[in-house]
């Protein structure tokens, strides 16, 4: 039963090609355009060829999702799959062959994979960017500086669960409110406000309630404990810290997941 | 319950669709949303009379096609139980004969039992067999249509003599009042009409026209329901 709400929204989401592009591709793609052309232009100008650890520069770029403005993409993308039946009032059409409850979870499992997919992409793009630096002379590349296949994964996996926080927030206000532009609005300013309030705060003196508080933060001290780097000058994230953030973190996704599923399971359709 | 619902096929009012999806692509959407696997889109396209359009986007359709397609999606779980709401809203002339047609054929073919809502009371009388009438909320009439008309037919017969045919029916006849004509209605069963019409013409009465009247659900329905407003009827096809 799942599994077929799961095969329908998937086929539905593949078919809408803009999703699938401005939510999930367009970050990477973005990204490697950009950075290909920093190459060229550094390999032209300046012909200094920098050493360039290629494990650090991988889980830089899975890391990138920590971003506010590229945290927007993945915001619009799930508003788009959790507010189109209301847009085009097909709940009444998909409604009678499933449960909500699977209904709602393929949503929320579509989105996961295409996120999943977008961090696996990054990962690409990051290679690929460093492959192209080192064929066209502006880096040389250097083997891994210490382990990363375990900072890789800490930090697509920490990302991949931050956008779910974000794309859960999206579901609960997209379900609430029944429209996608309300739910993207609000993910701005969770997004941004989030970056805002951790600017005012020390994260590595941040008591449980900030990171109750901010998702984001949670994140932050995650991936620095994953990949090993200080919060501060001289002071790394301890496991305390990083069990707090994991617990947070994943508090948060269970919240807003379980929210949107009581909002719609609730919801009166035959007004859509 | 979702396996319940999955044996009955739904469409209520005019259906919506995503925009993006072609007619075949929404039939493939739903069947995997119902746990249809391998749906022949294309048979039920061709049923509906959507053949021609399978591959276009639905946006693109007119409010015909897109009942057409609603059908099409109602039926793609093969439902011992179809429920339409005015299937033949904002269709022309022969696609309302078409959809008749099908209809028909389902509950006839298919053995799916069909529970259709209209307010359409000539195309309910012409495609049900059992019809239920409800007025504020309550059933005032139900049955076989045939029999819930039995009593409210009469042959209307016109003559070259209103006069003689008067006098040849005696008590069964009584003008019928029509501002079009000369015509007699003659309070006759249709197991009687036979022997009326021989006895007629054998008695020298020129008869120029007889058909058979006032069996319209229209007026039954109207009879039912004159003291109520806000009135729906439904039938119940039961193949």
């Amino acid at each position: 039963m799942l599994g077929d709400a799961i095969a329908a929204e998937a086929f539905r989401v593949r078919r809408a090609g803009g999703v699938l592009f401005w939510g999930f591709l367009a970050v990477p793609l973005s990204i490697l355009l950009f950075n290909l052309l920093l190459d060229t232009w550094i390999r032209l100008h300046l012909h200094m060829p920098v050493a360039l650890d290629i494990g650090h520069q991988m889980v830089s770029g899975v890391g990138l999702t920590q971003s506010a403005f590229f945290q927007v993409f993945y915001a619009a993308a799930a508003a788009t799959l959790f507010a189109a039946d209301y847009r085009w009032e097909t709940w009444r059409l998909i409604t009678p062959r499933n449960s909500r409850v699977n209904l709602i979870l393929a949503r929320f499992i579509v989105y996961g994979a295409a996120t999943a997919v977008s961090l696996v992409l990054l990962a690409v793009v990051a290679l690929v960017q460093s492959l192209y630096a080192a064929a066209i002379g502006s880096v040389v590349l250097t083997p891994p500086q210490g382990p990363f296949v375990l900072p890789l994964l800490g930090t697509a996996v920490t990302g991949w669960c931050e956008l779910m926080v974000l794309g859960g927030i999206v579901a609960v206000i997209a379900i609430a409110f029944r429209a996608a532009t309300g739910a993207l609005m609000t993910a701005m300013v969770f997004s941004f406000g989030q970056w805002i309030a951790m600017a005012l705060i020390h994260p590595w003196e941040a008591t449980p309630g900030w990171y109750a508080a901010l998702p984001r933060l949670s994140a932050y001290v995650l991936r620095a404990f994953v990949t090993g780097q200080d919060l501060a000058p001289g002071i790394g994230a301890n496991a305390a810290q990083a069990g707090l953030a994991a617990v947070c973190l994943l508090g948060w996704m269970v919240l807003v997941g379980a929210c949107a599923l009581g909002l719609f399971q609730a919801q009166e359709l035959a007004r859509e | 319950m979702v396996p319940v619902r999955r044996r009955i096929g739904a469409m209520i009012e005019t259906p919506r669709y995503y925009p993006t999806l072609t007619a075949s692509e929404t039939l493939t959407m739903l069947a995997c949303a119902s746990g249809v696997r391998d749906p022949d889109t294309a048979s039920w396209l061709g049923r509906v009379g959507l053949g021609e359009a399978a591959h276009r986007r639905v946006r693109h359709f007119s409010v015909g096609m897109k009942q057409r397609l609603g059908i099409a999606a109602a039926l793609i779980a093969r439902p011992s139980l179809l429920i339409l709401d005015e299937p033949t809203s904002g269709m022309d002339p022969a696609g309302i004969l078409e959809m008749r047609t099908l209809i028909r054929d389902l509950a006839a073919k298919d053995g799916v039992t069909i529970l259709l809502s209209s307010h359409l009371l000539d195309e309910v009388q012409r495609t049900c067999d059992r019809v239920a009438i409800f007025a504020r909320g309550k059933l005032v009439a139900e049955g076989r249509i045939d029999m819930l008309l039995a009593g409210q037919e009469k042959l209307r017969l016109l003559a070259t003599s209103q006069g003689a045919l008067l006098a040849a029916l005696g008590a069964r006849g009584t003008p019928d009042g029509a501002p079009d004509g000369d015509g007699v209605l003659a309070a006759v069963s249709r197991a009687e009409a036979p022997a009326l019409l021989r006895a007629l013409i054998e008695s020298g009465i020129d008869l120029v026209e007889a058909r058979w009247v006032g069996g319209e659900l229209e007026k039954f329905y109207l009879e039912q329901t004159s003291h109520s407003a806000g009135h729906s009827a439904g039938g119940d096809h039961a193949g």
